[in-house]
């Protein structure tokens, strides 16, 4: 089989772009990317967590031109950071220091600061509330009024009777468990991140690379596949010991300074940053350097932009799941995990599949052909024979 | 004096009119002049994870950065976002700080911050009150405590 060159194929995409462009212009009414941000907070923060920057307006437009497909606004949101200059890397940002909203464990009944539940749906029954098809945005005026005014009567007689941590400096539940030695102290370790924007994947990766692939992975992806390795498929059972939700504080040293010698105070802060943490706690068997088995907790860790829980408590699974590296198990396979839960390489390779693959697939039709008429002829072969 | 890392908090989170009114204040004596105009760029965040006391890089984050020089002293506006007119402010106002011998402007600088500051502290205050409105409350049902602080003990 020979090439064919191609005719008309360029006004037939033109117009595919076209008859796309209709869809999405269909319904005659602009949708501005601010109420998108408002009114779609987590599926921004998605494309946000997964697109691997935070840029909310970006986010919110990409998802208006790709008509809420995630997908492809998480594409296009990665296609726009690769046109931008990397300006600076932040100084390293301490999870100690995050503005708490929500704050709970589920290790312990009362943790210092108290269980916080915040903003959250596990609570709420997931029924379809149909009076919001005919909600207004007056509707929406009134609503907020009448919460803000039960909720700020609820917190002025809170206020009266109960002991409060300031939100900007809850400590932390696994630091108690350090006190008393069931987690084993880390000292501080220095290496430099290895970046896999810039650097291509690679196993046995350094931790680095593990924390940041999860982090950026495809949110479904990192939960199916954290699921996966407590269900069966791997060894780990966690118990959440803290979950807190919040933003941290983004700081940058003035230019030319030396990092090691640069002051916090002279830093630069350029905003806040949404994020979700959690550290799981996993009983672990360890043996000592004189061969003795301790019983002790390992911390699995998780970390996200935005507010996914799911996603970070899957994130700080499949991180103890990693460090044990045991190819037995698929969610113990670096390679098996790192190299599938990026959305763009996943929905890439999928996605390419449906593209011109007429010289391979001929190839395969014309052996599938040959061998079946090769079969055929010995078939007809035998029983000529036999007839003989 | 409030340190750059406070100021800058205060001027960012307080939203661009502040800012751009202060930088105001110092232009109407001494304009700058712009060696970067505001454009965008990212800023990778590098986050110490707590398991293993490493660290990684979490995610990048779309920044607007601005230069400027007021005579001998630079200024530099970076914050989270796209608002290259706020960008700018701050780098007017950092320069406003490096200047020697200080603008006259100055006091006036830093009283406005320090107000911005116990205001933007007043909004947090407020938002926490909300937030704690959700904390569980625990009684004790058969004496026995299972708080954090007491399994340690």
């Amino acid at each position: 089989m020979g090439y064919v060159a191609v005719s008309g194929g360029e006004q037939a995409i033109a117009a595919s772009l076209e008859l796309l462009e209709r869809e999405r212009v269909a319904g005659g009414r602009a949708l501005d990317p601010a109420l998108i941000i408002e009114a779609m907070p987590h599926a921004v923060e998605q494309v946000q967590s997964e697109g691997s920057v935070w840029a909310p307006e970006v986010a919110a437009i990409a998802l208006k031109q790709a008509s809420g497909s995630i997908e492809e606004a998480v594409f296009l949101v990665r296609a726009y950071r690769s046109t931008l200059e990397r300006l600076y890397t932040s100084r390293v940002i301490d999870t100690g220091e995050m503005h708490v909203s929500r704050h709970i464990s589920a290790a312990f009944k009362d943790i210092e600061g108290g269980q916080i539940l915040g903003a959250t749906r596990d609570y709420s029954h997931r029924l379809i509330n149909f009076d919001l098809s005919e909600e207004t945005d007056a509707d929406v005026r009134a609503a907020r009024a009448v919460i803000d005014e039960r909720l700020d009567e609820a917190a002025e007689a809170f206020y009266g009777v109960a002991e409060t941590t300031p939100l900007d400096c809850v400590p932390k539940v696994c630091d108690y468990l350090r006190q008393i030695g069931m987690i084993r102290p880390v000292a501080i370790d220095d290496t430099e991140p290895v970046d896999i924007t810039k650097t291509p994947l690679f196993t046995p990766a350094p931790r680095s690379v593990i924390l940041q692939a999860l982090s950026r992975g495809l949110t479904q992806a990192v939960v199916a596949i954290g699921y996966a390795a407590i269900r069966g498929f791997g060894i780990s059972h966690p118990t959440v010991g803290e979950l807190r939700r919040g933003s941290v504080p983004v700081t940058i040293d003035a230019p030319g300074t030396d990092p090691s010698q640069a002051s916090a105070d002279d830093a630069y802060y350029l905003g806040a940053l949404p994020v979700c943490e959690v550290e799981s706690l996993i009983a672990n068997d360890e043996v000592t350097e004189t061969g003795e088995h301790v019983n002790a907790l390992d911390v699995g860790y998780g970390l996200v932009t935005g507010s996914d829980e799911s996603k970070a408590i899957a994130m700080s699974v499949l991180d103890h799941s990693l460090r044990v590296d045991d190819v037995r198990y698929p969610t113990q396979d670096q390679e098996f995990v790192l190299y599938h839960i990026d959305g763009v390489e996943a929905t890439g390779f999928i996605s390419h599949l449906k593209l011109p693959h007429y010289v391979t697939f001929q190839s395969k039709l014309d052996a599938a052909l040959r061998s079946m008429n090769h079969a055929e002829g010995q078939k007809e072969d035998g029983s000529r024979a036999a007839q003989l | 004096m409030l340190t750059r890392r406070e100021r800058t908090e205060v001027l960012v989170e307080s939203g661009p009119a502040l800012a751009l009114e202060l930088a105001g204040l110092v232009e109407a004596a001494a304009p700058a002049e712009d060696i970067v105009p505001a454009h965008q760029g990212l800023v990778m965040c590098q986050v110490r994870e707590t398991a293993r006391n490493s660290r990684f890089y979490l995610s990048e984050v779309l920044v607007t950065e601005s230069r400027v020089r007021i005579g001998e002293a630079d200024g530099l506006g970076v914050l989270m976002g796209t608002d290259a007119a706020h960008a700018r402010a701050l780098a007017v106002i950092d320069a406003a700080y490096a200047m020697d011998p200080a603008p006259a402007c100055l006091a006036e600088l830093e009283r406005r911050v320090e107000e911005a500051r116990a205001a933007m502290f007043e909004r947090v205050a407020a938002q926490d009150a909300l937030t704690y409105v959700s904390r569980v409350e625990f009684d004790e049902m058969s004496g026995q405590d299972m708080s954090v602080q007491a399994v340690v003990k």
